[in-house]
């Protein structure tokens, strides 16, 4: 009996993390300066799921959480942004197998390059 | 015993015939004025531990060991080689952008502070390459300076 009862709760967990998915209806939390509302609004749609603290994959919060980027260190953050502008270029994110379960979360061309765009001016204006 | 002698000669056979079989290692290009080498970004003692420890997978100036020159070891070693520059050639630093330098900088550190640099396997047979503490700190240290320098 204790053995149904655990396997049911399990079953109940693992069904609410696959209900929220990689998209949720999560948001970044603080938008601070650095986020325009269109880049907010790509990075909500297709990057925030995965990359936040609420995100299932470890790697992927490894790799980038969104919220922590305003407060890296100055040579931290031109490394992320160049990071996010290689994975736009070689259309490595969201994953394949993401996009396999939720055709949806694949980027548009426009959203690459509102991200793009804005990954690149980040960066210059850090350098400059 | 004739079974094993059949299987001995195939694959001598096939041992020798695979040596005909380009490896793909791409070959060494002279140092020149791209190279990190010529930059103000290193030091003489950071050099010599890049040239130890990284130059081998990343710069076009490789030590080839004996086994470069047999099948099927070469094959393995033109895919490091090939896989290394792709991520990070120090030979050809000053083709990169300021952003792309930054990080490289930043992914040195994490790829030596975590010890996944030099790989198990290269240090196996190059002990020399091998970073103690001491090493690691100093090219975290280097790395940072270089990052601040690049950035005034």
């Amino acid at each position: 009996m204790k053995i149904l009862t655990s396997i049911v709760v399990l079953v109940i967990i693992t069904g609410f993390c696959f209900i929220q998915g990689p998209h949720g209806s999560q948001s970044i939390q603080k938008s601070g300066s650095i986020y325009t509302a269109e880049v907010k609004k790509v990075i909500d749609d297709k990057c925030y799921g995965c990359h936040s603290v609420k995100g299932s994959s470890q790697d992927a919060k490894d790799a980038l959480l969104w919220d922590s980027l305003p407060n890296l260190q100055k040579s931290r953050l031109i490394a992320t942004l160049d990071d996010i502008i290689k994975v736009l270029k070689k259309s490595e994110m969201p994953p394949k197998e993401i996009i396999k379960k939720y055709p949806e979360m694949k980027m548009l061309p426009q959203e690459i390059k509102i991200l793009q765009s804005w990954a690149e001016s980040r960066a210059n204006s850090l350098l400059n | 015993m004739k079974a094993v002698k059949i299987i001995l000669v195939t694959l001598v056979l096939v041992f020798i015939v695979i040596q005909f079989i380009p490896s793909g290692i791409p070959e060494n290009i002279p140092e020149d004025q791209k190279s990190i080498v010529n930059s103000n970004l290193v030091t003489v003692p950071v050099l010599d531990q890049l040239r130890k420890s990284c130059f081998d997978c990343h710069s076009n100036q490789v030590q080839f060991p004996w086994y470069s020159k047999l099948a099927p070891s070469s094959w393995l070693l033109a895919d490091h080689i090939l896989d290394g520059k792709s991520s990070l050639n120090f030979s050809e630093w000053q083709d990169y952008s300021n952003r792309e330098k930054i990080g490289l900088l930043e992914e040195i550190k994490d790829e030596v502070g975590s010890g996944n640099m030099p790989l198990k396997s290269y240090l196996l047979i190059h002990r020399d390459a091998k970073l103690n503490s001491e090493a690691i700190s100093a090219l975290l240290t280097w790395a940072d300076e270089a990052s601040a320098k690049i950035l005034k």
